[in-house]
Protein backbone atom coordinates (compact mmCIF):
# COMPACT_ATOMS: atom_id res chain seq x y z
CA UNK A 1 0.00 0.00 0.00
CA UNK A 2 1.65 3.38 -1.37
CA UNK A 3 2.48 5.39 1.60
CA UNK A 4 2.31 2.67 4.36
CA UNK A 5 6.02 2.93 5.31
CA UNK A 6 6.11 7.02 5.58
CA UNK A 7 2.85 6.15 7.88
CA UNK A 8 4.18 4.02 10.23
CA UNK A 9 7.52 6.03 10.34
CA UNK A 10 4.78 9.44 11.05
CA UNK A 11 2.95 7.01 13.77
CA UNK A 12 5.99 5.51 15.48
CA UNK A 13 7.32 8.92 15.99
CA UNK A 14 4.02 9.80 17.13
CA UNK A 15 4.21 7.00 19.70
CA UNK A 16 7.94 8.10 20.84
CA UNK A 17 6.74 12.09 21.62
CA UNK A 18 3.93 10.34 23.55
CA UNK A 19 6.35 8.55 25.70
CA UNK A 20 8.84 11.36 25.48
CA UNK A 21 6.35 14.34 26.61
CA UNK A 22 4.39 12.07 29.20
CA UNK A 23 7.00 10.89 31.23
CA UNK A 24 9.14 14.63 30.70
CA UNK A 25 11.84 13.10 29.12
CA UNK A 26 13.40 14.82 26.64
CA UNK A 27 11.21 17.72 24.39
CA UNK A 28 8.85 16.80 26.92
CA UNK A 29 10.99 18.25 29.80
CA UNK A 30 11.96 22.04 30.75
CA UNK A 31 15.46 20.72 30.58
CA UNK A 32 16.59 17.45 30.19
CA UNK A 33 20.00 16.30 31.02
CA UNK A 34 20.29 16.34 26.94
CA UNK A 35 19.46 20.21 26.97
CA UNK A 36 16.91 22.43 26.43
CA UNK A 37 14.42 21.86 23.94
CA UNK A 38 15.97 23.91 20.83
CA UNK A 39 19.20 22.23 21.30
CA UNK A 40 18.09 19.00 21.79
CA UNK A 41 16.15 20.11 18.01
CA UNK A 42 19.73 20.86 17.26
CA UNK A 43 21.12 17.57 18.04
CA UNK A 44 18.68 15.49 16.72
CA UNK A 45 19.12 17.28 13.22
CA UNK A 46 22.94 17.28 12.86
CA UNK A 47 22.22 13.43 13.92
CA UNK A 48 19.73 13.17 10.87
CA UNK A 49 22.62 14.90 8.63
CA UNK A 50 25.42 12.63 10.26
CA UNK A 51 23.16 9.79 9.50
CA UNK A 52 22.36 11.13 5.67
CA UNK A 53 25.70 11.49 4.82
CA UNK A 54 26.85 7.87 6.19
CA UNK A 55 23.13 6.75 3.64
CA UNK A 56 24.85 8.62 0.41
CA UNK A 57 28.49 7.46 0.95
CA UNK A 58 26.66 3.63 0.93
CA UNK A 59 24.48 4.52 -1.68
CA UNK A 60 26.99 5.68 -3.89
CA UNK A 61 29.50 2.95 -3.32
CA UNK A 62 26.65 0.76 -4.08
CA UNK A 63 25.82 -1.43 -0.98
CA UNK A 64 22.50 -0.69 -1.03
CA UNK A 65 19.94 1.00 -2.69
CA UNK A 66 16.13 1.59 -2.43
CA UNK A 67 13.77 -1.25 -2.84
CA UNK A 68 10.51 -1.82 -4.95
CA UNK A 69 8.10 -2.44 -2.29
CA UNK A 70 4.51 -1.01 -2.83
CA UNK A 71 4.94 0.65 0.78
CA UNK A 72 6.89 3.65 -0.48
CA UNK A 73 5.53 6.48 -1.95
CA UNK A 74 8.07 6.50 -4.80
CA UNK A 75 9.57 10.14 -4.14
CA UNK A 76 13.52 10.37 -4.59
CA UNK A 77 15.44 12.96 -3.17
CA UNK A 78 18.72 12.04 -4.74
CA UNK A 79 19.25 8.63 -6.30
CA UNK A 80 18.21 5.49 -4.60
CA UNK A 81 17.30 8.08 -1.52
CA UNK A 82 13.49 8.16 -0.97
CA UNK A 83 11.70 10.61 0.95
CA UNK A 84 11.06 8.52 3.55
CA UNK A 85 14.86 8.12 4.53
CA UNK A 86 15.07 11.32 5.64
CA UNK A 87 11.96 10.97 8.69
CA UNK A 88 13.57 7.69 9.00
CA UNK A 89 17.19 9.33 10.34
CA UNK A 90 15.44 12.22 11.71
CA UNK A 91 13.61 9.64 13.72
CA UNK A 92 16.38 7.31 14.82
CA UNK A 93 18.41 10.05 16.02
CA UNK A 94 14.93 11.22 17.95
CA UNK A 95 14.53 7.64 19.72
CA UNK A 96 17.96 7.43 20.44
CA UNK A 97 17.89 10.49 22.33
CA UNK A 98 14.51 9.50 24.56
CA UNK A 99 15.99 5.96 24.85
CA UNK A 100 18.52 7.29 26.37
CA UNK A 101 16.82 9.64 28.60
CA UNK A 102 14.82 7.36 29.60
CA UNK A 103 17.99 4.95 31.09
CA UNK A 104 19.17 7.87 32.88
CA UNK A 105 15.97 8.33 34.30
CA UNK A 106 15.63 4.68 35.10
CA UNK A 107 18.78 4.61 36.57
CA UNK A 108 18.64 7.44 38.86
CA UNK A 109 17.36 7.62 42.20
CA UNK A 110 14.05 8.05 41.76
CA UNK A 111 11.45 8.19 38.60
CA UNK A 112 10.61 11.82 38.72
CA UNK A 113 14.36 12.53 39.33
CA UNK A 114 16.99 13.04 37.19
CA UNK A 115 20.36 11.49 38.32
CA UNK A 116 21.82 14.47 39.93
CA UNK A 117 18.69 14.47 42.13
CA UNK A 118 16.97 17.51 40.22
CA UNK A 119 13.39 17.02 39.97
CA UNK A 120 12.10 15.94 36.71
CA UNK A 121 9.84 18.98 35.20
CA UNK B 1 35.52 -0.84 0.33
CA UNK B 2 32.79 -3.20 1.60
CA UNK B 3 30.09 -2.34 3.47
CA UNK B 4 31.88 -4.16 6.49
CA UNK B 5 34.33 -1.75 5.74
CA UNK B 6 32.37 1.09 6.22
CA UNK B 7 30.28 0.43 9.07
CA UNK B 8 33.61 -0.43 11.27
CA UNK B 9 34.71 2.99 9.99
CA UNK B 10 31.91 4.78 11.39
CA UNK B 11 31.87 2.77 14.41
CA UNK B 12 35.52 3.30 14.68
CA UNK B 13 34.77 7.47 14.35
CA UNK B 14 31.71 7.19 16.36
CA UNK B 15 33.66 5.86 19.13
CA UNK B 16 35.83 8.59 19.09
CA UNK B 17 33.29 11.13 18.87
CA UNK B 18 31.73 10.05 21.65
CA UNK B 19 34.75 9.84 23.59
CA UNK B 20 35.39 13.93 22.59
CA UNK B 21 32.08 14.49 23.97
CA UNK B 22 32.37 13.27 26.90
CA UNK B 23 35.25 15.09 27.24
CA UNK B 24 33.70 18.38 26.65
CA UNK B 25 31.07 17.72 28.54
CA UNK B 26 32.53 16.70 31.88
CA UNK B 27 34.61 19.79 31.16
CA UNK B 28 31.71 22.21 31.15
CA UNK B 29 30.01 20.50 33.78
CA UNK B 30 27.15 18.92 31.65
CA UNK B 31 28.21 15.43 31.93
CA UNK B 32 25.28 13.15 33.48
CA UNK B 33 25.97 10.84 36.07
CA UNK B 34 25.73 7.49 34.50
CA UNK B 35 25.74 8.21 30.98
CA UNK B 36 28.06 5.62 30.04
CA UNK B 37 25.54 2.92 31.39
CA UNK B 38 22.78 4.92 29.67
CA UNK B 39 24.79 4.63 26.44
CA UNK B 40 25.07 0.94 27.07
CA UNK B 41 22.01 0.25 27.43
CA UNK B 42 20.43 2.56 25.01
CA UNK B 43 22.56 0.86 22.47
CA UNK B 44 21.26 -2.80 24.08
CA UNK B 45 17.35 -1.45 23.13
CA UNK B 46 18.75 0.24 19.64
CA UNK B 47 19.99 -3.12 18.07
CA UNK B 48 17.19 -4.92 19.44
CA UNK B 49 14.73 -3.05 17.68
CA UNK B 50 16.99 -3.14 14.80
CA UNK B 51 16.97 -6.68 14.09
CA UNK B 52 13.18 -6.69 14.67
CA UNK B 53 12.04 -2.83 12.34
CA UNK B 54 15.33 -3.52 10.05
CA UNK B 55 14.13 -7.45 9.21
CA UNK B 56 10.75 -5.85 8.75
CA UNK B 57 11.74 -3.24 6.04
CA UNK B 58 13.75 -5.58 4.75
CA UNK B 59 10.49 -8.05 3.99
CA UNK B 60 8.93 -5.20 2.77
CA UNK B 61 11.36 -4.48 -0.24
CA UNK B 62 11.94 -1.12 0.93
CA UNK B 63 15.45 -0.92 0.49
CA UNK B 64 17.74 -3.78 -1.24
CA UNK B 65 21.55 -4.87 -0.77
CA UNK B 66 24.21 -5.90 -3.12
CA UNK B 67 24.62 -8.73 -1.82
CA UNK B 68 28.46 -8.98 -2.86
CA UNK B 69 29.22 -6.78 -0.89
CA UNK B 70 27.79 -8.10 2.40
CA UNK B 71 29.61 -10.19 5.12
CA UNK B 72 26.65 -12.11 4.42
CA UNK B 73 25.85 -12.87 8.09
CA UNK B 74 22.53 -12.04 9.16
CA UNK B 75 20.47 -11.60 12.04
CA UNK B 76 16.83 -12.18 11.00
CA UNK B 77 17.21 -10.45 8.24
CA UNK B 78 18.84 -7.67 8.72
CA UNK B 79 22.77 -7.69 7.57
CA UNK B 80 25.33 -7.72 10.65
CA UNK B 81 26.52 -4.53 8.94
CA UNK B 82 23.18 -2.92 9.41
CA UNK B 83 23.86 -3.09 13.32
CA UNK B 84 26.31 -0.46 13.25
CA UNK B 85 23.39 2.20 13.04
CA UNK B 86 21.89 1.96 16.35
CA UNK B 87 25.23 1.21 17.85
CA UNK B 88 26.43 4.89 16.06
CA UNK B 89 23.75 6.81 17.02
CA UNK B 90 23.15 5.36 20.53
CA UNK B 91 27.57 6.65 21.06
CA UNK B 92 27.39 9.60 19.42
CA UNK B 93 23.97 11.44 19.50
CA UNK B 94 23.69 11.19 24.10
CA UNK B 95 26.79 12.05 24.07
CA UNK B 96 26.67 14.87 21.83
CA UNK B 97 23.50 16.19 23.24
CA UNK B 98 25.37 15.89 26.38
CA UNK B 99 28.39 18.32 25.15
CA UNK B 100 25.62 20.72 23.66
CA UNK B 101 23.72 21.09 26.49
CA UNK B 102 23.58 24.41 28.32
CA UNK B 103 25.61 24.87 31.12
CA UNK B 104 23.66 24.08 34.27
CA UNK B 105 22.89 27.53 36.49
CA UNK B 106 23.76 27.11 39.85
CA UNK B 107 22.41 23.98 40.71
CA UNK B 108 21.69 23.03 44.51
CA UNK B 109 20.98 19.39 45.95
CA UNK B 110 19.02 19.47 48.83
CA UNK B 111 20.33 16.17 49.72
CA UNK B 112 23.92 17.41 50.04
CA UNK B 113 25.51 15.93 47.40
CA UNK B 114 27.33 18.14 44.09
CA UNK B 115 25.97 17.94 40.68
CA UNK B 116 28.97 19.47 37.92
CA UNK B 117 30.89 17.85 36.40
CA UNK B 118 34.09 18.12 39.13
CA UNK B 119 31.71 16.57 41.61
CA UNK B 120 30.37 14.01 39.54
CA UNK B 121 33.27 11.55 41.10
CA UNK B 122 32.26 12.62 44.90
CA UNK B 123 28.87 12.18 44.12
CA UNK B 124 29.62 8.16 42.97
CA UNK B 125 31.47 7.98 46.13
CA UNK B 126 29.12 9.57 48.16
CA UNK B 127 26.32 6.98 47.18
CA UNK B 128 28.69 4.15 47.66
CA UNK B 129 29.87 4.56 51.41
CA UNK B 130 30.50 1.28 53.12
CA UNK B 131 27.17 0.73 54.72
CA UNK B 132 27.17 -2.88 57.05
CA UNK B 133 25.31 -5.56 55.38
CA UNK B 134 21.79 -5.91 56.34
CA UNK B 135 20.69 -9.01 57.81
CA UNK B 136 19.30 -10.10 54.70
CA UNK B 137 22.55 -9.63 52.99
CA UNK B 138 21.74 -6.95 50.39
CA UNK B 139 22.57 -3.77 50.15
CA UNK B 140 19.96 -0.77 50.94
CA UNK B 141 19.51 1.26 48.04
CA UNK B 142 20.24 5.11 47.88
CA UNK B 143 19.12 7.00 50.67
CA UNK B 144 15.57 7.93 49.06
CA UNK B 145 14.57 4.21 48.68
CA UNK B 146 12.86 2.07 51.36
CA UNK B 147 15.25 0.50 53.79
CA UNK B 148 15.94 -3.21 52.87
CA UNK B 149 16.77 -5.06 49.23
CA UNK B 150 17.65 -3.16 46.18
CA UNK B 151 15.95 -2.61 43.85
CA UNK B 152 16.63 -4.40 40.77
CA UNK B 153 17.51 -1.41 38.16
CA UNK B 154 19.72 -0.45 40.87
CA UNK B 155 21.52 -3.55 41.17
CA UNK B 156 22.01 -3.84 37.19
CA UNK B 157 22.87 -0.33 37.08
CA UNK B 158 26.11 -1.31 40.19
CA UNK B 159 26.52 -4.18 38.53
CA UNK B 160 27.51 -2.82 34.51
CA UNK B 161 29.30 -0.05 36.64
CA UNK B 162 31.56 -2.36 37.94
CA UNK B 163 31.97 -4.27 34.77
CA UNK B 164 33.65 -1.02 33.53
CA UNK B 165 31.63 -0.14 30.32
CA UNK B 166 34.42 2.29 29.34
CA UNK B 167 36.78 -0.71 28.74
CA UNK B 168 34.32 -3.56 27.71
CA UNK B 169 35.87 -2.29 23.76
CA UNK B 170 39.63 -3.37 25.33
CA UNK B 171 38.95 -6.86 26.14
CA UNK B 172 36.90 -7.61 22.82
CA UNK B 173 38.52 -5.56 20.26
CA UNK B 174 42.09 -7.31 20.52
CA UNK B 175 40.20 -10.53 19.80
CA UNK B 176 37.73 -9.50 17.40
CA UNK B 177 40.95 -7.74 15.43
CA UNK B 178 42.97 -10.81 15.38
CA UNK B 179 40.34 -13.39 14.85
CA UNK B 180 39.41 -10.82 11.43
CA UNK B 181 43.07 -10.89 10.87
CA UNK B 182 44.05 -14.73 11.03
CA UNK B 183 41.21 -15.34 8.56
CA UNK B 184 38.60 -16.78 11.28
CA UNK B 185 35.61 -18.49 9.43
CA UNK B 186 32.97 -19.32 11.80
CA UNK B 187 31.03 -16.45 12.31
CA UNK B 188 28.83 -17.73 15.11
CA UNK B 189 31.63 -18.98 17.01
CA UNK B 190 33.79 -15.45 16.77
CA UNK B 191 30.74 -13.59 17.82
CA UNK B 192 29.90 -15.64 20.84
CA UNK B 193 33.15 -15.26 21.41
CA UNK B 194 32.98 -11.11 21.29
CA UNK B 195 30.17 -11.24 23.46
CA UNK B 196 32.09 -12.95 26.16
CA UNK B 197 34.74 -10.55 25.66
CA UNK B 198 32.87 -7.56 25.73
CA UNK B 199 30.44 -8.12 29.20
CA UNK B 200 31.01 -11.32 30.76
CA UNK B 201 34.94 -11.51 30.86
CA UNK B 202 34.77 -7.69 32.23
CA UNK B 203 32.45 -8.28 34.72
CA UNK B 204 34.41 -11.05 36.32
CA UNK B 205 38.01 -9.18 35.98
CA UNK B 206 36.61 -5.91 37.78
CA UNK B 207 33.79 -7.65 39.92
CA UNK B 208 36.35 -9.96 41.37
CA UNK B 209 38.94 -6.98 41.80
CA UNK B 210 36.46 -4.75 43.52
CA UNK B 211 35.05 -7.77 45.78
CA UNK B 212 38.43 -8.39 46.63
CA UNK B 213 40.28 -4.86 46.88
CA UNK B 214 37.20 -3.05 48.65
CA UNK B 215 39.21 -2.13 51.91
CA UNK B 216 42.18 -0.83 50.20
CA UNK B 217 39.73 1.17 47.61
CA UNK B 218 38.00 2.57 50.49
CA UNK B 219 41.49 4.58 51.22
CA UNK B 220 42.13 5.50 47.44
CA UNK B 221 39.50 8.59 46.46
CA UNK B 222 41.04 7.87 43.09
CA UNK B 223 38.79 4.93 43.13
CA UNK B 224 34.91 5.90 42.48
CA UNK B 225 34.75 7.59 39.16
CA UNK B 226 35.50 6.66 35.37
CA UNK B 227 38.86 4.93 36.82
CA UNK B 228 37.06 2.37 39.08
CA UNK B 229 34.41 2.24 41.65
CA UNK B 230 33.84 1.65 45.05
CA UNK B 231 31.37 -1.67 45.99
CA UNK B 232 29.46 -1.47 48.62
CA UNK B 233 29.70 -4.74 50.60
CA UNK B 234 26.03 -5.55 49.99
CA UNK B 235 26.80 -6.56 46.41
CA UNK B 236 29.63 -8.33 46.91
CA UNK B 237 27.62 -11.90 46.49
CA UNK B 238 25.78 -10.79 43.83
CA UNK B 239 28.17 -9.30 41.86
CA UNK B 240 30.56 -12.73 42.36
CA UNK B 241 26.97 -14.87 41.34
CA UNK B 242 26.98 -12.54 38.46
CA UNK B 243 30.15 -13.21 37.29
CA UNK B 244 30.36 -16.98 37.51
CA UNK B 245 26.89 -17.26 35.81
CA UNK B 246 27.50 -14.83 32.90
CA UNK B 247 30.91 -16.91 32.74
CA UNK B 248 30.12 -20.57 32.68
CA UNK B 249 28.06 -21.04 29.75
CA UNK B 250 30.17 -18.82 27.16
CA UNK B 251 33.25 -20.81 28.46
CA UNK B 252 31.35 -23.99 28.46
CA UNK B 253 30.60 -23.91 24.61
CA UNK B 254 34.09 -21.67 23.68
CA UNK B 255 35.76 -24.79 25.19
CA UNK B 256 33.80 -27.35 23.39
CA UNK B 257 34.20 -25.43 19.97
CA UNK B 258 38.15 -24.72 20.56
CA UNK B 259 41.47 -26.11 19.33
CA UNK B 260 43.46 -27.30 21.71
CA UNK B 261 45.66 -24.21 21.73
CA UNK B 262 42.79 -22.20 21.89
CA UNK B 263 41.75 -23.90 24.89
CA UNK B 264 44.72 -23.51 26.50
CA UNK B 265 44.91 -19.68 25.70
CA UNK B 266 41.70 -18.76 27.01
CA UNK B 267 42.18 -20.73 30.55
CA UNK B 268 45.43 -18.69 30.64
CA UNK B 269 43.18 -15.61 30.42
CA UNK B 270 40.42 -17.20 32.82
CA UNK B 271 43.21 -17.72 35.23
CA UNK B 272 45.06 -14.37 34.28
CA UNK B 273 41.62 -12.75 35.56
CA UNK B 274 40.80 -14.75 38.40
CA UNK B 275 44.31 -15.01 39.49
CA UNK B 276 44.95 -11.02 39.51
CA UNK B 277 42.81 -10.10 42.69
CA UNK B 278 41.23 -12.89 44.35
CA UNK B 279 43.56 -15.06 46.85
CA UNK B 280 45.79 -16.85 46.91
CA UNK B 281 47.34 -15.95 44.01
CA UNK B 282 46.57 -11.95 44.30
CA UNK B 283 49.05 -11.50 41.67
CA UNK B 284 47.94 -7.89 41.35
CA UNK B 285 49.92 -7.27 44.63
CA UNK B 286 53.06 -8.99 43.17
CA UNK B 287 55.31 -6.66 41.77
CA UNK B 288 56.41 -7.45 38.34
CA UNK B 289 53.88 -9.89 38.14
CA UNK B 290 51.28 -7.53 38.78
CA UNK B 291 51.92 -5.95 35.22
CA UNK B 292 52.36 -9.02 33.31
CA UNK B 293 49.02 -10.60 34.75
CA UNK B 294 47.24 -6.99 33.90
CA UNK B 295 49.13 -7.07 30.22
CA UNK B 296 48.13 -10.33 29.87
CA UNK B 297 44.20 -9.76 30.46
CA UNK B 298 43.91 -7.44 27.29
CA UNK B 299 46.98 -9.83 24.73
CA UNK B 300 45.42 -13.04 25.34
CA UNK B 301 41.88 -12.59 23.53
CA UNK B 302 44.07 -11.43 20.51
CA UNK B 303 46.36 -14.32 20.97
CA UNK B 304 43.09 -16.54 21.91
CA UNK B 305 41.70 -14.49 18.25
CA UNK B 306 44.61 -15.76 16.17
CA UNK B 307 44.26 -19.40 18.00
CA UNK B 308 40.73 -20.08 17.50
CA UNK B 309 40.91 -18.88 13.94
CA UNK B 310 43.51 -21.09 13.62
CA UNK B 311 45.69 -18.19 12.05
CA UNK B 312 49.52 -18.47 11.43
CA UNK B 313 51.95 -17.78 13.63
CA UNK B 314 54.09 -15.75 11.72
CA UNK B 315 56.94 -13.67 12.38
CA UNK B 316 54.67 -10.54 11.87
CA UNK B 317 51.83 -11.84 14.08
CA UNK B 318 54.39 -12.68 16.52
CA UNK B 319 55.60 -9.08 16.76
CA UNK B 320 52.35 -7.07 16.82
CA UNK B 321 51.42 -9.76 19.85
CA UNK B 322 54.94 -8.94 21.57
CA UNK B 323 54.19 -4.87 21.29
CA UNK B 324 50.68 -5.71 22.54
CA UNK B 325 52.16 -6.93 25.72
CA UNK B 326 55.09 -4.46 25.67
CA UNK B 327 52.80 -1.83 25.71
CA UNK B 328 50.29 -3.56 28.13
CA UNK B 329 52.48 -3.95 30.66
CA UNK B 330 54.43 -0.79 30.78
CA UNK B 331 50.58 0.76 30.99
CA UNK B 332 49.73 -0.94 34.03
CA UNK B 333 53.32 -0.02 35.68
CA UNK B 334 53.03 3.47 34.98
CA UNK B 335 49.24 3.18 36.22
CA UNK B 336 51.16 2.18 39.57
CA UNK B 337 53.28 4.79 39.99
CA UNK B 338 50.16 7.53 40.92
CA UNK B 339 49.16 5.08 43.45
CA UNK B 340 52.94 5.07 45.48
CA UNK B 341 52.42 6.61 47.85
CA UNK B 342 48.96 5.00 48.45
CA UNK B 343 49.70 2.11 48.10
CA UNK B 344 52.52 1.56 50.51
CA UNK B 345 50.40 3.58 53.28
CA UNK B 346 48.03 1.02 52.75
CA UNK B 347 50.91 -1.76 53.00
CA UNK B 348 49.64 -3.04 49.34
CA UNK B 349 52.52 -3.99 46.48
CA UNK B 350 52.92 -3.41 43.20
CA UNK B 351 55.58 -2.85 40.32
CA UNK B 352 56.21 1.02 41.40
CA UNK B 353 56.15 0.55 45.48
CA UNK B 354 58.93 -1.67 44.87
CA UNK B 355 61.20 -0.16 42.17
CA UNK B 356 60.01 3.57 43.27
CA UNK B 357 57.81 5.95 41.21
CA UNK B 358 61.14 7.38 39.04
CA UNK B 359 62.03 3.77 38.29
CA UNK B 360 58.85 2.23 36.99
CA UNK B 361 58.42 5.32 35.03
CA UNK B 362 61.34 5.00 33.31
CA UNK B 363 60.99 1.44 32.98
CA UNK B 364 57.70 1.77 31.51
CA UNK B 365 59.30 4.33 28.74
CA UNK B 366 61.75 1.87 27.98
CA UNK B 367 59.64 -0.93 27.69
CA UNK B 368 57.17 1.67 25.45
CA UNK B 369 60.13 2.33 23.21
CA UNK B 370 60.74 -1.68 22.96
CA UNK B 371 57.45 -2.24 21.75
CA UNK B 372 57.72 1.06 18.84
CA UNK B 373 61.23 -0.84 18.06
CA UNK B 374 59.51 -4.50 17.59
CA UNK B 375 56.90 -2.91 15.80
CA UNK B 376 59.06 -1.13 13.44
CA UNK B 377 61.43 -4.05 12.62
CA UNK B 378 58.72 -6.99 12.64
CA UNK B 379 55.41 -5.83 11.92
CA UNK B 380 55.85 -5.52 8.36
CA UNK B 381 53.45 -3.15 6.00
CA UNK B 382 51.17 -1.59 7.26
CA UNK B 383 51.63 -3.10 10.77
CA UNK B 384 54.53 -1.08 11.53
CA UNK B 385 52.37 1.84 11.32
CA UNK B 386 50.89 0.91 14.87
CA UNK B 387 54.61 2.05 15.88
CA UNK B 388 52.76 5.26 16.22
CA UNK B 389 50.91 4.05 19.35
CA UNK B 390 53.48 2.95 21.57
CA UNK B 391 55.30 6.10 20.68
CA UNK B 392 52.51 8.35 21.32
CA UNK B 393 52.26 6.51 24.81
CA UNK B 394 56.01 7.33 25.15
CA UNK B 395 55.15 11.07 24.47
CA UNK B 396 52.62 11.00 27.28
CA UNK B 397 54.54 9.40 30.02
CA UNK B 398 57.59 11.53 29.22
CA UNK B 399 57.22 14.25 31.24
CA UNK B 400 57.06 12.67 33.97
CA UNK B 401 60.14 10.76 33.92
CA UNK B 402 61.91 13.01 37.19
CA UNK B 403 58.40 11.94 39.49
CA UNK B 404 59.55 11.01 42.85
CA UNK B 405 57.69 9.05 45.50
CA UNK B 406 56.66 12.00 47.11
CA UNK B 407 55.33 13.95 43.74
CA UNK B 408 53.67 10.16 42.29
CA UNK B 409 50.52 11.69 42.21
CA UNK B 410 51.35 13.99 39.52
CA UNK B 411 51.04 11.38 37.50
CA UNK B 412 47.68 11.01 37.83
CA UNK B 413 47.80 13.91 34.99
CA UNK B 414 49.48 11.36 32.72
CA UNK B 415 46.73 8.41 33.56
CA UNK B 416 43.67 10.62 32.75
CA UNK B 417 45.89 11.34 29.30
CA UNK B 418 46.30 7.99 28.81
CA UNK B 419 42.57 6.84 29.43
CA UNK B 420 41.67 9.13 26.03
CA UNK B 421 44.37 8.70 24.17
CA UNK B 422 43.70 5.09 24.48
CA UNK B 423 40.76 5.70 22.20
CA UNK B 424 42.62 7.85 19.70
CA UNK B 425 45.12 4.64 19.58
CA UNK B 426 42.14 2.56 18.78
CA UNK B 427 41.39 4.73 16.13
CA UNK B 428 44.70 3.98 14.71
CA UNK B 429 44.62 0.46 15.31
CA UNK B 430 41.63 0.19 13.56
CA UNK B 431 42.43 1.81 9.94
CA UNK B 432 45.58 -0.46 10.15
CA UNK B 433 43.30 -3.34 10.75
CA UNK B 434 41.02 -2.15 8.20
CA UNK B 435 44.17 -1.24 5.41
CA UNK B 436 45.17 -5.12 6.37
CA UNK B 437 42.06 -6.17 5.56
CA UNK B 438 41.50 -4.39 2.27
CA UNK B 439 44.60 -5.71 1.02
CA UNK B 440 46.75 -2.31 0.77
Amino acid sequence: MTGAYLAALLVSAAGVLAIDLRWRLLLGARRSPFGTRPRVLGVVGAGAALLLVWDVVAIRAGFYGRGLGDALVGVEVAPHLPIEEIVFVVFLAYVTLVVAAGMLRWLGRRRDQWPDGRDAS
Amino acid sequence: MTYAGLAALVLALAALGHVVCRAVARSRGTLPENLGAATALTALVLLALTVVFDSAMIAADLFRFDASQLLGVRVGLAPLEDLAWPLATALVLPALAAAAAPRPAERVRVDGGTSSARGERLAATDVTLPRPATPAGTASGAPAEAPGRAPARRVLARLVGTARPVSWINTAYPFVAAYLLAGGSSWWLGIVASLYLLVPYNLAMYGINDVFDHESDLANPRKGGVEGIVLERGLHRTTLVAALVTNVPFLVVLLAAGTTLANVVLVVAVVAVVGYSAPPLRLKERPVLDSLTSSTHFVAPAVYGVALAGGAWTSEVLAVLAAFFCWGAASHAFGAVQDVRADRAAGIGSVATVLGARRTTRLALAVYALAVVVLLVGAGWPGRVAALVPLLHLVNVWPHRDVTDTTCETANAGWRRFLWLNQVCGFIVTLVVIAVLAGW
